[in-house]
């Protein structure tokens, strides 16, 4: 296993350089159209072939690696402490702080965001630059993403409250704030680290569904989530179009492989 | 009733056995949800494919020879100038339910169209409608006075689908091949054979040959595509090309490429001096040098080889090909020429610096373009005029929205610089297209609601516009349009991009298919359509 | 602190009852009245609000156009529409569509029971799944399926909706098991970690060095520990499952509660968004409720 979790990490590392420096893999920038060639198959000047407009599915995908690996994380990362902090103040402190909390949680888990996202564009500029539009896209994502958690991490933290553990903290003279930061979060991890694990894929394939409301990331800069789309209606040229399904499914499971099995309880 | 329906059945069986097939069940998919089963009230694809499978017209247009066809009007006339017509009605005919037809129907239909409170797109297509008068000259004659002449009146009747003044089954009671005998929301329509239709094949035999025909409900091309090979689907319409490809590889027998259908995209440039854009900006799209320098940067035969596939040809204006008598011969799509566009830009004052092109004042040149999101076609259509523009130093940025968000910036708010979207004309005549050509129209996209013509040009297609409403002379009216098109071709409000191919597929189980390019394409002569004998029996 | 909670007596320990019901009803009550008035006024300056593709339609007169916008004029202020449509929602009528030209009424009852179905049968798959690959992995410390779940988890979680509808229906099978599919991964997440972390207590650890068998190891001092987070995870994951089946419904156009929100959306139509925010809420809330009445506030974790 410690074989297979190192391997894991390694191919990650080896994605992530290849994402952030494509020069050494392609030549090609990812927007340019060889319009002649459109749909081209597998050959040494394109190794993964053309889309359907010509453009290197190489480089695209390695400059989409580069935004999804990078924003999709931090999104990710974003959701889980906001999850984090609600979630555990509310749980940890109850009385009106956790009702208002669980009100706030469940008012984010039933409105249709949609209408908020959509008010989001139309409140951005029209001419947005793309890394922006990315940006944007997915601090959006990791600021509606939360709620879900935030209601486990608070069921874990209203167990722990009245545990033997945090009573004695208490007794001793311990802060609120250093307990919960020290005794009870750290208790909750595995439900935080299940939340930032399982939210990525979900936010990169979210990024793709974004675009349907004008959000997504902006046209030529590719992204997992747009190279992604032609794929659904399931009809490909021919297998290296699959390229960034396949890609996005060895990045994920090695993203889960490197997770340490065993959990300390302390 | 019984033995009226004995003896059909029996007719039916007795035609079976002599080889022309009867019965099956027809199944294709709408693409939405039909909102209204009213035939006055349709506005939207859906329904409107209900109702040309269901209603009775007075006048159809043949989607093949583009002809006017007596349907239950045997015959009429264009009466007082031009502001009217009386029809002669065909005799014996009963809808759906045996509620006899008679002139009081048409006359019912007329008054309720023409409610001014119903607002009806049909009804708004006449112009003046709401002072409709109705007359009977005869008993079996109907007479319809308008205020004003209407141009090309008989082919609007086309679309007016006619109602039972005395069926206790209103709206829902047909004189069409088909009436709607069951609707699960969100899933299926199934329409039956309205058992009293009036049409016969040459044989003499009453029509529709197809017992029923079952609308799935279905959004998904992709999924549509499965159904269809597999069989559970007899035909697919309005084929996405990348879809039809794939098709003539699977199922070559069963994909036919129609050629130039009515549909086409365009993009334009915000010209409203409203618009809350920047001035040098609004200098910009009222340039003509740099609409028509755009217009030359793009290259269209690109477009229409990567994005369609080959299946769409560069349009050379509002009208396509496909419509033959409206199409202006002369013009041709503008040349594809970045070095003519750059020549043009710095006869504007332009300058191409470091890659990067400059106005007269040295702002870069840079603007977005709004288009619908989810359209994948026009995704990339956007993605190739943004490497087009790049190429003449031009920065686009594409910004894909909600269909109801550019409705808003478009008509609404006036918050955009550019918009790409799609022009779909059922109507073959031009002056369905009124409310976009005239300058105080609210579909005159680039600069709606003019209180006057902001430019010459713009006057002069006011005027001809209004002179080809209300002149008789088909030769005449074409006249007038093929002018206002040529000016539109030199101006360039609207950049017409690509005319799209009508592609369909059809199984080969169905037969007598003759699909057309114009809507609704495969089932234009529904009533005719039949299944092979080893599908009816299924 | 020192108040008095109700308690019951239950498997020999003592549970206090997280939370007065009659005052969690209420904060129900006024948390969906907030949201709908929210969703309310969301859609309602969302742009394109009060438009319909009509307004391209080229034969439309401006008169007719005109009618088209003011036939929203009711809910342009959201306070107002808000108070009369609850109005009208205490006499039994919960308004009426205009996208789609129907009661919402009829709309919800033709569509709700494909949407129980789905989700239902989603959320069962989906916990069924996750409980078959996390619970060997955490109890009997299989590694290499502890590895295969998650390549599963994460293959799972990685393939876009559409294209598992795409690949459901050309092998036959059922939007139900997409819905699994969608949930699987997030579920297995949560329960394998949650599983593993009371799997690690010191009490369970000196069970299994006492030889005890894995079925009351599992039901005894690791579920039992658990639950609290096991049905908030529950709870969570209806929500969820809704929110999968939205966008399931819309790709495989099944007709139900998703694909109309979906449809609402997409066509601004007010009166189905507020209707189906209440609904949400109630259900989410009402759901969470349950789970904090079942959650105990425990006085010792053995």
């Amino acid at each position: 296993m410690k074989a297979i979790r190192n391997l894991a990490g390694t191919l990650l590392l080896f994605l992530l350089l290849a994402a952030l420096y494509p020069s050494v893999l392609t030549r090609a920038p990812y927007d340019r159209q060889f319009r002649e060639l459109p749909d081209a198959p597998v050959s040494r000047q394109f190794p993964l072939g053309t889309d359907e407009l010509g453009r290197d599915r190489l480089s695209r995908l390695l400059y989409g690696t580069r935004v999804s690996l990078l924003a999709a994380p931090a999104a990710a990362l974003l959701s889980t402490i906001l999850a984090a902090l609600v979630g555990g103040l509310a749980g940890f402190l109850g009385g009106w702080f956790d009702r208002a909390a669980v009100a706030a949680i469940d008012l984010m888990l039933s409105l249709p965001w949609l209408f908020l996202l959509i008010m989001v564009r139309a409140t951005l500029p029209l001419n947005l630059p793309a890394l922006v539009s990315a940006l944007v896209t997915f601090g959006l994502i990791g600021l509606l993403g939360w709620a879900p958690a935030a209601r486990i991490v608070r069921a874990g933290c209203r167990t722990l409250r009245c545990s033997d553990l945090v009573v004695q903290a208490r007794a001793c003279g311990i802060r609120d704030g250093r307990v919960l930061v020290k005794h009870v979060l750290p208790n909750v991890r595995p439900i935080l680290a299940a939340q930032f694990r399982a939210s990525i894929p979900i936010y990169i394939l979210a990024e793709a569904n974004l675009g349907l409301l004008g959000l997504g990331v902006a046209d030529p800069l590719p992204s997992w989530g747009n190279l992604l789309r032609p794929l659904e209606s399931g009809l490909a040229p021919d297998w290296a179009a699959w390229a960034p399904l396949i890609l996005m499914l060895v990045v994920v499971s090695c993203f889960y492989l490197t997770q340490p099995s065993e959990v300390v309880v302390r | 009733m019984k033995r009226f329906r004995a003896l059909l059945t029996l007719a039916w069986s007795a035609a079976a056995a002599t080889g022309a097939p009867y019965g099956g069940e027809l199944r294709f998919c709408l693409y939405s949800e039909p909102k209204t089963f009213n035939p006055l009230l349709v506005a939207d694809t859906s329904s409107e494919a209900i109702r040309y499978m269901t209603a009775g017209v007075l006048i159809r247009v043949n989607r093949q020879t583009q002809e006017l066809e007596p349907e239950l009007a045997v015959s009429w006339r264009v009466v007082s100038e031009g502001r009217g017509m009386t029809f002669k009605l065909r005799q014996h005919v009963a809808f759906s339910d045996g509620t006899p037809f008679s002139a009081e129907d048409v006359a019912y239909t007329m008054r309720t169209l023409f409610d001014p409170h119903l607002h009806a797109p049909t009804a708004d297509s006449f112009r003046g409608g709401t002072g409709v008068k109705i007359d009977r000259p005869a008993a079996d004659e109907v007479t319809l006075t308008f205020p004003t002449p209407v141009a090309g009146m008989e082919r609007l009747f086309d679309q007016v689908g006619i109602l039972s003044n005395k069926s206790p089954k209103k709206e829902m009671a047909s004189l069409g091949p088909y009436y709607v005998a069951r609707y699960k929301p969100g899933s299926e329509v199934d329409l039956a054979r309205n058992p009293y239709y009036w049409k016969r094949d040459a044989q003499g035999l009453r029509l529709p040959r197809i017992d029923t025909v079952r609308l799935y409900i279905q959004q998904n091309r992709a999924l549509e595509l499965i159904r269809f090979e597999r069989g559970e689907l007899n035909l697919m319409s309005a084929v996405p090309p990348e879809i039809f490809d794939q098709l003539q590889a699977r199922m070559p027998a069963a994909v036919r490429d129609l050629g130039p259908s009515l549909e086409s995209e365009m993009m334009w440039f915000n010209q409203s001096p409203k618009a809350p854009l920047p001035a040098y900006k609004k200098q910009w799209f009222q340039s003509r040098e740099f609409r028509r320098a755009i217009s030359a940067a793009v290259n269209r035969e690109d477009l229409c080889r990567l994005v369609y596939r080959g299946h769409a040809r560069p349009a050379e204006g509002p009208i396509s090909p496909a419509n033959r008598f409206w199409f202006n011969a002369s013009l041709k799509p503008h040349r594809y020429d970045p070095k003519e566009a750059l020549d043009g830009l710095s006869q504007a004052g332009f300058r191409l610096r470091d890659g990067q092109l400059y106005d007269a004042q040295s702002h870069a040149v840079e603007f977005s373009i709004v288009t619908n999101a989810g359209n994948q076609a026009r995704e990339k259509l956007a993605q190739m005029i943004q490497q087009d523009l790049k190429r003449i130093g031009i920065r686009l940025n594409v910004v894909k929205l909600d269909y109801s968000a550019i409705i808003d910036r478009i008509s609404q708010s006036l918050d955009y610089e550019s918009c790409l979207l799609g022009l779909t004309n059922v109507d073959l005549d031009p002056d369905a297209q009124m409310n976009v050509w005239l300058s105080s129209a609210s579909n005159h996209q680039w600069n709606p609601n003019q209180s006057s013509p902001a430019t010459p040009w713009e006057a002069e297609i006011d005027r001809l516009m209004q002179a080809q409403g209300s002149e008789l002379n088909p030769a005449k009216r074409k006249a007038y349009f093929d002018r206002v098109q040529e000016i539109v071709s030199q101006e360039v409000p609207f950049l017409y991009l690509a005319t799209r191919n009508a592609l369909v597929a059809v199984s080969p189980s169905l037969q007598n298919a003759n699909p057309s390019v114009l809507w609704p394409h495969a089932v234009w002569n529904i009533e005719m359509l039949a299944l092979a004998p080893e599908v009816s029996k299924k | 602190m020192n108040r008095q909670m109700p308690t019951t007596e239950f498997d020999g320990r003592s549970l206090t009852v997280a939370a007065p019901i009659p005052r969690a009803l209420l904060r129900i009550a006024a948390t969906a009245l907030a949201g709908g008035l929210l969703s309310a006024a969301m859609v309602r300056f969302s742009p394109g609000f009060g438009l319909d593709e009509q307004q391209l339609d080229a034969r439309l007169s401006r008169e007719s156009q005109e009618a088209v916008l003011r036939s929203h004029d009711q809910e342009r202020n959201p306070l107002r529409f808000y108070a009369a449509w609850w109005k009208r929602v205490l006499a039994g009528d919960l308004g009426f569509s205009q996208s789609l030209n129907r009661p919402i009424r009829e709309l919800l009852a033709d569509r709700a029971p494909a949407t129980l179905d789905l989700t239902l049968w989603g959320m069962g798959g989906a916990w069924v799944l996750a409980m078959v690959f996390s619970v060997p992995v955490v109890v009997r410390r299989l590694r290499r399926l502890a590895a295969l779940s998650s390549v599963f988890s994460g293959m799972a979680a990685s393939l876009p909706a559409a294209g598992i509808a795409i690949l459901l229906f050309r092998l036959g099978g059922s939007a139900k098991w997409m819905i699994a599919l969608v949930l699987f991964p997030r579920l297995y997440q949560y329960l394998r970690n949650v599983l593993q972390q009371a799997s690690g207590m010191p009490h369970v650890l000196l069970a299994r060095a006492k030889g005890l068998r894995w079925q009351p190891l599992l039901w005894r001092h690791v579920l039992w520990p658990a639950r609290a987070q096991l049905i908030a995870l529950v709870a969570v994951s209806i929500n969820m499952a809704f929110g999968a089946a939205v966008a399931i419904e819309a790709i495989c156009d099944i007709p139900g509660l998703g694909q109309l929100a979906w449809k609402a959306a997409t066509a601004r139509d007010l009166p189905v968004l507020v209707v189906l925010t209440v609904m949400i809420a109630l259900v989410t809330q009402m759901s969470n409720l349950v789970a904090d009445l079942c959650t105990p506030a425990v006085r010792s974790q053995s």
